[in-house]
This record gives C-alpha cells, sequence and structure tokens, in this order.
C-alpha cells in the first residue's frame, strides 16, 4: 500500500514536472513579447515626445497586458514547484505517521532543512491594490485559525526544567479541548518529543513571503518586538527588528535580547522572514529569561551542529 | 521541511481576478486618494525588465532548463534554484506592472485635465451617451443620427487642443516681455542719466520780471492816435466827431467833464479857459488818455474823490506778488525733486553693487549645480556598486545552498 501510494506520488511529480517545462517555455515566449511591446513604447515615446497621448496610452496598455500575461505564466509555473512540493511534503507526513521505525535525522541536518525552507517559502507579490493576506510576513493569523497537520509551529514547551518557544510541528488538533499535539523537531536531543499544548502557546509560522517592494505593509516595522529563531538553533527568543529586508531574498536583520552583552541586546543577526511572529505579550517573563540563559549557550550549540554534520 | 500543505498561489487571489480591465479601473479611483508610488519618468528608457539577453546572468537554472530537451527537462534538484529564478521574475514584473500604471494614469489625468478646460460641454455630452441618447433615440429615431457627427467632434477636440494652448503661452510671454525693460537691472547708463538730470536741475534759473509796461488803455489810445495821423490831417472837430463815433464810451466821458467844467466856471472863465480846454483837449489826445487815470485825475480835482497814493499801487503788485508766489514754490518742488533725484541715485549706485554680488552667487550657485551632479553621478555608481555586491552576495549564498544540499546527500 505505501509503496504505490509512493509511486502515485512520484508520478504525479513526474507529470508536474513535465508541464513545468511547457510553462517556463511559454514564460519564455511571453517575456518575448512583453520586451517587444516595452521597446515598441520606448521608440514612441523617443520620438513622440509625449504629443500623442492616446497613441501612448494605447502602448502602455498594451504593455500592461503583455506583462500580466507574463505574470500569470510565471504564477503557473511557481504554483506547479508548490505543488511538487506539497505531494512530497505530504508523502513525508504520512510516512513518519504510518511507519515507527522512522529514521532519526539529525540535528544539522534539521538546521539546514529549516534554512532552505525559508528560501523556498512561497513568495507572496501582491497584485495592484491587493493586500497580503493572514500569515504572510507579519500578517498574523486569524484568531480562529487552526494550523494544519504537518504544518510547523513555535510551541511554547516546557523542556527538562524551563519553558522555550521550540519549532514544532503539528501532529494533530483537538477541536474539542482546543489543544495542539505538536512535535519536536529535534527529537533525539530533547526526551519528551510530544507536546500537548493549548493554542495560546502554538504559534502558526507564517506560510508565505512578503515581497518587500510591493507588500511592504506586511513586514514587521523597524523597532517592532518579535519572536525569532535563534540562528544554529530550534529555538525562538524575544528580539528587536533592526532593519527590514529590501528585496525578497533579504532577511531581516534583528537584535536578539541578550543580558550577556552590555547593552541588552546581541549584535544584528539575519532572520528569515519565515521565522519572524509577532511576540506575545503575557509570555514575557519566561521568554526573557530563556532567552537569556539560551543565547550565552548559543556557541556551543552551533559546534555541535558541525562536528554532527 | 516543507511545512505549507496547501497552495498558497491559489489563496492569493484577491479582489481582483487578475484581470487587467479591472486593475486599471479600480487603480483609477484609487489614483484620487493615493498618487502612484513609483516615480515620474516620462521617457520609458529605465522600466523594469530583465531582459532576454541577461538571462544567463540573472536567471541560470532557468536559462539552463529552457535549453534542455527530452522528458527529464526538469529534476526535482533544479526546484529551488528555479523557484528563485521565476521569483525574480514576478517581483520585477509586480514593479513593472505599478511602473506602467503609474504612467497610465498621470497620462490619463493630464488628458482629462485637458479635455475639461478646452471642452467642458464636449465632455459633458460624452460622460451621458449612455443614459441620454438611449432616451432620446426610444423618442425619436431621428437623433440617432446626430451620435455621430458629436463623437467627430470629439476627436477633433483632441488636435485641437495644442493650437488653442499655444496662443495662451505667447500672451504671457508678451506680457513678460513688455514688463522686462522695467524689471531690468540697473546700469552705469542709469546712473549717468541720472547725473544728467541733477545737474539740470540744480541750474540756477534766472528768472526776471520785466518792467512794467504802459497799461493797455494808454497803449491803445497811442495806437489810435498814430493811426489817424497816418490817415491824415484833419480838423478837430471831425476828430471829435470820429472819437465820438470811434471811442464811444472815452468822448462820453470827456463830453460830460467838458460840461461839468463848462457849468461850474463858465461864469469866470470865459474865452481863455476854453481855448485853454481846448489846448488841453489837444494834449489830453496826444499824451493818450487812460480813462481811469483821466476820470480819477478829474474827480481829485473836484473834490469828489480823496487822493490815495498807497491805492495807486495794488494793481500792480497783486500779479507781481502771484508770480513771485509761483516762483517761489516752483523752487520748493525743484529742491525738492533734487533731493529725490539724490536719494535715487545713491539707491541705485547700492544695487549696482548687489548686482555684482548676485552675479557672484549665481558663478557659485552654478559650480555648486555642477558639483551636485557629479556627486549624483557617483552616487549612481555607488548604488550600481552596491547592486553588484548584492548580485554577489546572492549568487555566493546560492554556491554555499548548493555545496550544502549536496553535502546532505
Amino acid at each position: 500500500m505505501p509503496l504505490t501510494a509512493d509511486a502515485v506520488a512520484a508520478q504525479q511529480v513526474q507529470e508536474r514536472l513535465k508541464l513545468l517545462y511547457g510553462i517556463i517555455q511559454d514564460i519564455e515566449n511571453k517575456r518575448s513579447l512583453c520586451e517587444q511591446s516595452i521597446n515598441t513604447l520606448q521608440r514612441f515615446s523617443n520620438d513622440d515626445k509625449g504629443l500623442n497621448s492616446q497613441k501612448t496610452k494605447s502602448l502602455i496598455k498594451n504593455a500592461m497586458a503583455q506583462t500580466d500575461a507574463e505574470r500569470e505564466a510565471i504564477e503557473n509555473a511557481l504554483q506547479k514547484i508548490h505543488e511538487i512540493r506539497n505531494i512530497k511534503n505530504e508523502r513525508r507526513i504520512k510516512a513518519r505517521t504510518s511507519t515507527s521505525n522512522k529514521e532519526a535525522i539529525r540535528r544539522g541536518t534539521w538546521i539546514k532543512m529549516l534554512l532552505s525552507s525559508a528560501q523556498t517559502l512561497p513568495l507572496f507579490v501582491g497584485k495592484v491594490g491587493e493586500k497580503a493576506p493572514p500569515l504572510c510576513g507579519a500578517i498574523p493569523a486569524e484568531r480562529n485559525y487552526v494550523a494544519k497537520v504537518g504544518d510547523t509551529v513555535v510551541a511554547l514547551a516546557k523542556l527538562v526544567d524551563k519553558e522555550d518557544w521550540i519549532v514544532a510541528e503539528v501532529v494533530s488538533y483537538n477541536p474539542g479541548t482546543t489543544k495542539y499535539e505538536v512535535e519536536d523537531i529535534l527529537k533525539e536531543q530533547n526526551q519528551k518529543d510530544r507536546h500537548t499544548l493549548g493554542k495560546g502557546r502554538v504559534i502558526p509560522l507564517p506560510l508565505m513571503r512578503a515581497n518587500p517592494e510591493t507588500n511592504p505593509e506586511a513586514l514587521f516595522p523597524q523597532g517592532k518586538v518579535v519572536l525569532a529563531l535563534f540562528p544554529q538553533t530550534s529555538c525562538f527568543y524575544k528580539a528587536i527588528v533592526y532593519k527590514q529586508p529590501t528585496t525578497h531574498t533579504d532577511e531581516y536583520e534583528v537584535l536578539f535580547e541578550d543580558s550577556t552583552y552590555p547593552e541588552g541586546y546581541s549584535p544584528p543577526c539575519n532572520v528569515a522572514q519565515r521565522y519572524m511572529v509577532p511576540y506575545k505579550q503575557r509570555m514575557k517573563g519566561s521568554t526573557s529569561a530563556a532567552s537569556t540563559s539560551q543565547g550565552g549557550g548559543s556557541d556551543s550549540d552551533s559546534e555541535d551542529t558541525y562536528s554532527k554534520s | 521541511m516543507n511545512g505549507s500543505k496547501r497552495s498558497s498561489y491559489s489563496t492569493k487571489i484577491g479582489k481582483f481576478n487578475g484581470k487587467l480591465k479591472d486593475i486599471l479601473s479600480s487603480s483609477r479611483q484609487r489614483a484620487e486618494i493615493k498618487e502612484p508610488k513609483v516615480a515620474d519618468i516620462k521617457n520609458f528608457s529605465n522600466v523594469p525588465i530583465i531582459k532576454q539577453f541577461d538571462n544567463t546572468r540573472l536567471l541560470p537554472k532557468y536559462t539552463s532548463i529552457l535549453s534542455r530537451t527530452g522528458d527529464e527537462a526538469v529534476v526535482m534538484d533544479d526546484l529551488d534554484q528555479l523557484q528563485q529564478d521565476l521569483e525574480k521574475l514576478l517581483c520585477t514584473n509586480a514593479v513593472r506592472t505599478r511602473f506602467f500604471l503609474g504612467e497610465y494614469n498621470q497620462t490619463d489625468q493630464k488628458d482629462s485635465q485637458q479635455d475639461k478646460k478646452a471642452h467642458d460641454k464636449t465632455s459633458l455630452k460624452r460622460k451621458r451617451p449612455d443614459e441620454k441618447p438611449k432616451f432620446k433615440d426610444v423618442k425619436n429615431g431621428l437623433r440617432v443620427v446626430k451620435k455621430d457627427p458629436s463623437r467627430f467632434y470629439n476627436e477633433n477636440a483632441y488636435q485641437e487642443i495644442p493650437k488653442i494652448a499655444l496662443p495662451r503661452n505667447d500672451n504671457s510671454d508678451k506680457f513678460w516681455a513688455s514688463i522686462e525693460p522695467y524689471c531690468a537691472a540697473v546700469s552705469n547708463d542709469d546712473v549717468a542719466f541720472l547725473d544728467t538730470l541733477i545737474q539740470e536741475f540744480s541750474k540756477d534759473i534766472d528768472l526776471r520780471i520785466p518792467d512794467l509796461g504802459e497799461h493797455y488803455a494808454t497803449a491803445w489810445s497811442d495806437e489810435l492816435l498814430s493811426d489817424e495821423q497816418n490817415i491824415g490831417k484833419s480838423p478837430t472837430k471831425k476828430t471829435t466827431n470820429s472819437d465820438f463815433k470811434k471811442n464811444g464810451l472815452h468822448a462820453i466821458v470827456e463830453s460830460i467833464i467838458r460840461n461839468a467844467e463848462n457849468d461850474i466856471k463858465i461864469n469866470k472863465l470865459e474865452t481863455p479857459d476854453i481855448s485853454k480846454f481846448k489846448h488841453n483837449e489837444h494834449t489830453d489826445h496826444k499824451n493818450g488818455i487812460c480813462l481811469e487815470k483821466r476820470l480819477l485825475k478829474q474827480f481829485i480835482g473836484q473834490g469828489i474823490f480823496v487822493q490815495d497814493h498807497s491805492n495807486k499801487d495794488i494793481p500792480e503788485d497783486e500779479i507781481l506778488s502771484e508770480i513771485k508766489k509761483c516762483q517761489q514754490e516752483l523752487l520748493t518742488v525743484n529742491r525738492y525733486n533734487l533731493e529725490e533725484l539724490n536719494k535715487l541715485r545713491s539707491v541705485v549706485r547700492n544695487d549696482i553693487h548687489c548686482n555684482q554680488l548676485k552675479d557672484d552667487l549665481d558663478k557659485i550657485d552654478k559650480e555648486i549645480l555642477d558639483l551636485y551632479s557629479i556627486m549624483v553621478e557617483k552616487k549612481a555608481l555607488h548604488r550600481k556598486a552596491n547592486a553588484l555586491l548584492r548580485q554577489q552576495h546572492v549568487l555566493n549564498r546560492e554556491i554555499n545552498n548548493m555545496t550544502d544540499m549536496s553535502m546532505l546527500y
């Protein structure tokens, strides 16, 4: 049974890859059309000097139509890529729940996966006048939003002797008790890998990146207090936004709250849009204490990572 | 670990289903509230676009996939890089859409403004055709024909607009041209002109009032006498007769005086007096008779009037004093003018100095502008350098990722 399911998934992926190739050819065609219309517009505006506004308008309209066609093709291609990723991800979740002899993924690998996941997170490029939806960049989820199974979340979990915001995956959600069951992504390090937590202790991570050029409203403003993933760890700590990203590949620069530094903050660290969530006020006491203790220990953590990988 | 389970792009479809028409119409409404974000760039030389000849440089994975053929054109390992390339394209695309939208709205606004100004009535007509003509069409079929000429007229209107705009500009130019000489900078010529004026005004004017001549009545009678003498010698009686005719009033006065004398002195002085009188009459004629003087003399002589010396000079003085008064006034005005001219000259001198300063300032301004443009150019270079560095950084990271991923397997 799992074999056939895998085969079906593989077939689906292959289909989409083939489609993707066709779409890319299409994109190239659309791009050449677009370039042509822009060239015409440029030539006309150089000759005409803006005298014939009707013609200019029609040329702009034409260029816009071509641009729009190009956008549709590109979005189509990206859609296919995300479909492929989703199929893969679903297979992974199924495999995890169905089989008990799951392969333990090492810590270093997890960190790498977190990084690549941050880069491959779908990018939201709003159309004109379109606002970023919830869970895009800094836009929080709706009140009654429930994270899906397999989604990555930040969970306030009780580790050995303290509470920490950790990166976890949703295993299940019980609507009756409104509690999540989440799994710590670093199972082998912490004895207890599954936590049952109330809704208030789980924050879903953004499902899309925001494009700073078109949707700056979906970015955390400078000076905003956030929870951010500390580099080379799987824990989130309180931080202040120091610099916003300027392009869609950029990362935030944040200052982590850390009492080991004389100013009380760490030097600027890069954190991807995916691993930034709004800070929750009521958890203040536990997180700031945790950040203090963990901030100092991060160096040894990273060393550990390198030795393992 | 790709946490997003659902296809995120399907949730992305917002108000506008990607239809250009929707975007255009909605943005036109919004343009009134919010200015388009993109800067005003009239020439379309820097439209944000990744050109196709930049493919290999900016979109490496995308380009390599394009050149592949066969079934296994795209493989799983390509996806991450391909996604980045496509996202780059998508971002440029989004920026470009906004750029065009800004341009379009600008052209549109300009158009509608011109339209409103030049042809208010026609624009009203154009707004309504959706409602009114329909209404009319139902009523009266003939009106349908009228639609077309009006549209034709509207099309013409577009071409006429610049023609109307031009003379208006001309007028303002004319106005400024007429103003210009009055606003021109002061020059040394102006100072010279002022100097000559001051010189002229400061000259003493030698205004001599000529001595009082003979009274006009005396002058007239003199003229009369000479006229008579010229005509020829005539008897005295005839002369008196002619006196009566020619100078009625004068003769009447004469005769009155004569009669009065006769009445009073008729007894005492008979012959000699008459001869004397006759002689007097003659001399009177000779010397010219001033009516007033003579009357006065007679009246005084007969004791009707008391001689008053002071009275005699008054009529002469009145005019003289008037003249002198006027002269005085003119002198004060002249003095005032002179003062003003001197003030003006000093002001003009200051102004010339100011002009020199202004020239200097202009020179320095120009230098600053030149410097600024140089700086802007350098800044652009700097920005370009930054962009290149950023690209280098991105490429570097990609390479690192590739090696990282390869290390995983």
